[in-house]
């Protein structure tokens, strides 16, 4: 790559990492029309620049370091570093993250039938935009030290995102968020502590350095920060109580991004060349993560609020990509890597859709309880067609999205040729068809048969977001395939 | 035109077809004649590629560059047969049939059209990772056919068992695969064909389990006994008759095809092949007694017939698994059994669309499916009764009908080769008993529907004729295939050459016979026999019929002293076969799926409350620790005096 080509691409990066600071305090200060209107220009640079830079950086590894922290002893503190897990995991929020921010123009204002808005949207905005800017710099980040500071900016931001109704009952959700997430950003700091005094560097290479039973410890460390930021067993319970933040957060944070920085991070750890890890560390992530899957889906299919169904289901989801990266650090085959890295992308956009239709409804109906629904599929015939893609998407049905990375773990998991593998495989499938067919049952319930009386006045949907809801149902057969081309190329060595 | 490209033609003008469909929604019979029109046209190219592929001896065609997943060899082209020839059918019949559920037909032509594609894929692909594409597609489809008349809650239950239950195949059949692939790295049906011996003596556990989830896979989409009882019985009720015809008809086939490809193309002949040809046979068998037996004892005519199915399949079953055992110990009574279990299946997608098409006819009519408000029907539907009949008597495995000469075939091919396989014979008896059985179950159902005195509110005349038209010429098909039996044993003889090594010619397995001409060669004895058979028929029945004419007399019936109208004589559905149900449990329960409310209950322990204990008990340490800030002066002094006290204590300790 020519200096020039470098020099591009590392303003790309300062350009991305600095437009959504920008921005948000840009959209402090606005009120409702003029807050939408900048925070999705804001959005949608951000997003474009994304694009740009997948395509100059295509599969290239390019790390661009600078800053240090003398007093610690530790060189190149501050850096970027662009690689496909990078691009990849900057390509999802960004464009999750546009269709949020339209998508909250619509769902922010006094025709929501659930929470009318009048005010706060400066506000809003900004935390958005910060927590955009927070995963941008998550994505790019050049050592643990650094993804750690974006990784806490995170935290904050779903916070105060949590608690924007500021209801009772919002800002104890946002409150146990994050109690417990920050009890993972602990270890967290427990385990940058190890990193630092063994191996004198935050670099994400550094972990080569480190005796086998420090490694072994670091790695746990992290993990459980990936457990608590995942929303895995035992840290549950911060998921569901956040559903009380506004829809197109639960849809941003608690599906596409925020709950994703945990397994970036194991998936960071774990496809670092040469950090051979210890074995018996896949088995312990995988075990865990089967248990904390299998108790995600009793509470999945006893949920009535459909929005705390769906958050269920993406601690189910988040378990599936656990499972696959830990499968493949066990010995699996490359497959079970890279379908837990699609899943990244697959379940991103597939649960982004399913709970951007559950705004919708809950603008339109005033309610989130199943029990309360019915019949709205005439009414809202787009997000009938919406939810349902969605929810094949998400169940794993050809050839919609989540199908390619399940199958692929399952084939990693039957490569494993002992019961680990073969009780991952069988109980992929089955909790596939399990929550598929009670996704199903949930669709019928919703958008079939008669219509319920005390619904009232059933809201008209603006086009715009019809054209969205239909824009990402046929993104989620068009993603698949253009992550498969990108996942194929981590041939990492363990 | 190779048959390859008559192929995507097909396809082509289905997925054309289903998006024009579903914008016609509101024009019901100008969708449903525009869903007719490119449905046969697709469904003849694809006949043609099917006989095409069948006929030549060529090598199988296959598609290129990115069509190169689909793969037309002479097994495929069976089925692919049965498929476009049985949609052609559904699609006249469904003209008229789906006005009666004033529904919008954009949620019915475009998935039929799309169901007919997927059971077509299914069948025409070489590469694994497609097959679970198409079925799964297949699945989906299908799944919106069942649930078209979604406004009864029983018919979405219906749907849910049957998505449960396909994906669950799916399931069963991707875990296979993917066991497969990890040991040949590739999807390709050859390559993986080619893997298997190897697979055999490395890892026979492996093997066996991969074999097993085939048949579980492909087994629970056939509807064999246990597994077709949790969904068939629900689903084929809740379809609309069109696609209730094609999903008894056909789809169920394709989970034969599956057990074909696997257990026959794919499975070299060995032991294994005698292990697993015994297992199928015994399922086929156990599902043909028990799914006719629970026929006896419904009487909601399409519930009847799925369970019929579900027995129907126990003799493909039976033939299939019979053969494959037979062959492997190098009987030449495996190629019978083969061929019966095959031309079963060819005959039972005709005689059960029928059946299905009947029962249709009738709840257009009539507005029910439940036999005892029906009766008399004969008069007012004279087609509709002579086609049901014609079908009643060939899954009766009557002569000079189609289910005669396959039936036939099983139970000579089972029964005589007592000495290589004991059971065989047990299961032979099964199956003439359980034809018994059928015969029975489909006087009750002939008899409720169509027999008896026309009530007087029947006052219709027979269905439209383009569903007149389809039974016709089903019933007809029937006829013929029955008669003319050389002509399906021929495709399917065709049909079986690239999948069997060291085939007998044709000759040999069909028969010789008398030439009547140089110019007629091909003609055999397996023509020659059922004509025989058929003319015996017809003079016996003259002879008695001249017999009975003058014996005939009219008479009152006698009540014992008590007047009744003779409308209300009618032999009750309900009271047919009383003392076999009173005998035998054939009430097997259908598991049902949760409930919402009950798992509700269940589910609040986890997921949200399992904090609240500890999260108030750090709420009580909290609140009592809150106490230490009462706001004297002196309490704060005395904790500082304290807190120095523990400082002291500690330097001391640790100087």
């Amino acid at each position: 790559m020519t200096n020039g080509e470098l020099v591009n691409i590392y303003l790309l990066l300062v350009f991305l990492l600095a437009l959504p600071f920008i921005g948000g305090l840009v959209t402090l200060g606005l009120k409702r029309r003029d807050a939408d209107v900048v925070a999705g220009l804001f959005s949608l640079v951000v997003f474009v620049l994304a694009i740009i830079l997948a395509l100059k950086a295509g599969t290239r590894e390019l790390t661009f370091a600078f800053g240090s922290l003398p007093w610690l002893g530790i060189q190149e503190i501050f850096g970027f570093r662009v690689d496909p897990l990078a691009v990849i995991m900057l390509l999802v929020t960004t464009f999750v993250g546009f269709f949020v921010v339209v998508y909250s123009s619509f769902y922010l204002s006094e025709g929501n039938r659930e929470h009318p808005t009048t005010n706060g949207k400066g506000r809003y905005y900004f935390w958005l935009l910060f927590f955009l800017g927070a995963m941008v710099g998550v994505s790019i980040s050049q050592n643990f030290f650094q993804f750690f500071i974006f990784f806490e900016l995170t935290t904050i931001c779903s916070f105060a995102l949590i608690d924007f109704y500021e209801t009772p009952r919002a800002l104890r959700a946002g409150f146990t968020a994050l109690i417990t997430t920050s009890l993972g950003s602990l270890c967290f700091l427990a385990g940058l502590a190890i990193l630092a005094v063994y191996a004198r560097s935050f670099d994400f290479e550094a972990v080569r350095d480190l005796s086998p039973s420090i490694k072994t410890a670091f790695f746990i460390l992290l993990w459980i920060s990936a457990l608590a930021k995942g929303a895995q067993v035992p840290f549950q319970i911060w998921l569901p109580q956040a559903m009380e933040a506004p829809t197109p957060i639960s849809a941003y944070l608690h599906a596409a991004s925020m709950v994703k920085v945990g397994v970036f991070l194991i998936a960071r750890m774990v496809t670092t060349p040469y950090a051979s890890y210890p074995e018996s560390l896949g088995v312990l992530v995988s075990l865990w993560a089967l248990f904390s899957m299998l108790f995600a889906l009793l509470a999945f299919l006893g949920a009535d609020d459909i929005k705390k169904l769906l958050a269920y289901s993406t601690i189910i989801h988040i378990g599936y990509i656990l499972l696959g990266l830990s499968l493949w650090l066990m010995g699996a085959d490359i497959k079970a890597l890279q379908g837990g890295i699609l899943h990244i992308i697959n379940h991103s956009v597939s649960k982004g859709l399913l709970f951007l239709c559950a705004g919708v409804i809950s603008y339109a109906t005033g309610t989130r309880k199943i029990s309360e629904l019915g019949g709205l599929g005439t009414k809202l015939p787009v997000n009938a067609i919406a939810f349902t893609v969605g929810v094949f998407a998400v169940g794993g049905f050809p050839p919609f999205a989540c199908f390619f990375s399940k199958f692929y773990m399952v084939l990693g998991a039957i490569s494993l040729h002992n019961w680990i593998g073969i009780l991952s495989a069988v109980f992929m499938v089955l909790e596939s068809t399990i929550s598929l067919t009670w996704y199903t049952m949930i669709t019928h319930r919703i958008f079939m048969g008669e219509e319920r009386a005390n619904l009232g006045n059933i809201k008209p949907i603006p086009l715009y977001i019809n054209i969205i809801l239909v824009f990402l149902a046929l993104a989620t057969i068009v993603v698949p395939q253009l992550g498969l081309e990108f996942v194929k190329v981590f041939e990492v060595i363990r | 035109m190779n048959g390859m490209e008559l192929l995507l033609q097909g396809f082509g003008i289905l997925v054309v077809g289903a998006i024009i469909t579903a914008l016609l929604g509101k024009w019901h019979r100008l969708n449903g004649w525009m869903a007719f029109v490119l449905g046969s046209i697709a469904s003849v190219l694809l006949l043609i590629s099917a006989i095409g592929t069948l006929t030549s001896s060529a090598m199988p065609t296959k598609g290129s560059g990115i069509f190169s997943i689909f793969f037309l060899d002479k097994l495929s082209s069976f089925f692919l047969l049965i498929i476009s020839g049985i949609s052609i059918m559904s699609l006249l019949y469904s003209i008229r049939y789906i006005e009666h559920y004033r529904k919008s037909t954009s949620l019915y032509y475009p998935f039929l059209l799309l169901f007919i594609l997927g059971m077509s894929g299914v069948v025409s692909v070489r590469n694994m990772f497609a097959f679970l594409l198409f079925w799964e597609f297949m699945t989906l489809t299908s799944y919106f056919l069942v649930i078209y008349e979604s406004e009864k809650p029983e018919n979405l239950l219906a749907g849910f068992r049957y998505f449960f239950w396909s994906f669950l195949s799916a399931g069963c059949v991707e875990l296979a695969i993917a066991l497969l692939y990890i040991q040949t790295n590739s999807f390709d049906m050859s390559i993986m064909k080619g893997a298997i011996p190897v697979i055999q003596e490395k890892h026979p556990f492996m093997f066996h389990s991969l074999l097993a989830l085939f048949l579980i896979g492909f087994g629970i989409k056939a509807g064999i006994f246990p597994f077709g009882n949790f969904w068939l019985p629900d689903a084929h009720p809740a379809a609309p008759s069109p696609v209730s015809a094609l999903l008894s008809g056909v789809m169920i086939k394709t989970g034969v095809y599956g057990i074909l490809r696997t257990f026959l193309w794919m499975l070299p002949l060995s032991p294994a092949s005698n292990i697993w040809g015994t297992v199928i046979s015994a399922m086929g068998a156990i599902s043909l007694v028990m799914g006719t037996l629970s026929a006896l004892e419904q009487t909601d005519s399409k519930r009847l017939l799925a369970f019929h199915s579900i027995g129907q399949m126990g003799y493909i079953f039976l033939g299939v698994g019979a053969g494959l055992a037979l062959l492997s110990l190098n009987s030449p009574f495996g190629y019978f059994a083969l061929f019966g279990g095959m031309l079963h299946l060819f005959n039972h997608s005709i005689f059960k669309s029928l059946l299905f098409l009947s029962a249709g006819s009738i709840l257009y009519r009539k507005g029910t499916r439940e036999l005892s408000q029906l009766g008399g029907l004969a008069s007012s539907m004279p087609l509709t009764f002579l086609s049901a009949l014609t079908a009643s008597l060939a899954i009766g495995g009557i002569p000079p009908l189609n289910g005669f000469v396959s039936k036939w075939l099983l139970v000579f091919s089972t029964s005589i080769p007592a000495r290589l396989h004991y059971e065989f014979p047990i299961w032979a008896i099964a199956g003439i008993f359980a034809s018994g059985l059928t015969i029975a179950s489909m006087l009750k159902y002939v008899g409720s529907a169509f027999m008896g005195l026309k009530k007087e509110e029947d006052n219709f005349n027979d269905v439209p004729l383009t569903m007149q038209i389809s039974q016709i010429l089903l019933a007809a098909a029937c006829l013929i295939t029955g008669v003319v039996a050389v002509l399906p044993l021929g495709i399917i003889y065709n049909s079986l050459r690239e999948s069997i090594m060291n085939l007998p010619s044709y000759e040999q397995l069909i028969g010789m016979g008398i030439e009547i001409a140089p110019k007629l060669k091909g003609l055999t004895i397996a023509l020659w026999n059922p004509m025989l058979i058929l003319l015996s028929l017809i003079v016996l029945s003259v002879i008695f019929y001249e017999f009975i004419r003058g014996a005939k007399k009219e008479t009152t019936i006698w009540l014992g002293g008590v007047l009744v109208d003779r409308r209300n004589l009618v032999y009750d559905p309900h009271s047919y076969f009383f003392t076999l149900r009173r005998g035998i449990w054939s009430n097997i329960p259908s598991i049902p799926l949760p409930r919402i409310e009950r798992l509700g209950r269940l589910s609040v322990a986890p997921g949200e409350d399992v904090y609240e204990p500890l999260i108030r008990l750090g709420h009580r340490f909290i609140e009592r620790l809150r106490k230490s800030h009462s706001g004297l002066l002196q309490t704060y002094i005395l904790w500082q005096m304290l807190g120095l006290a523990i400082v002291i204590l500690l330097i001391y300790v640790f100087k």
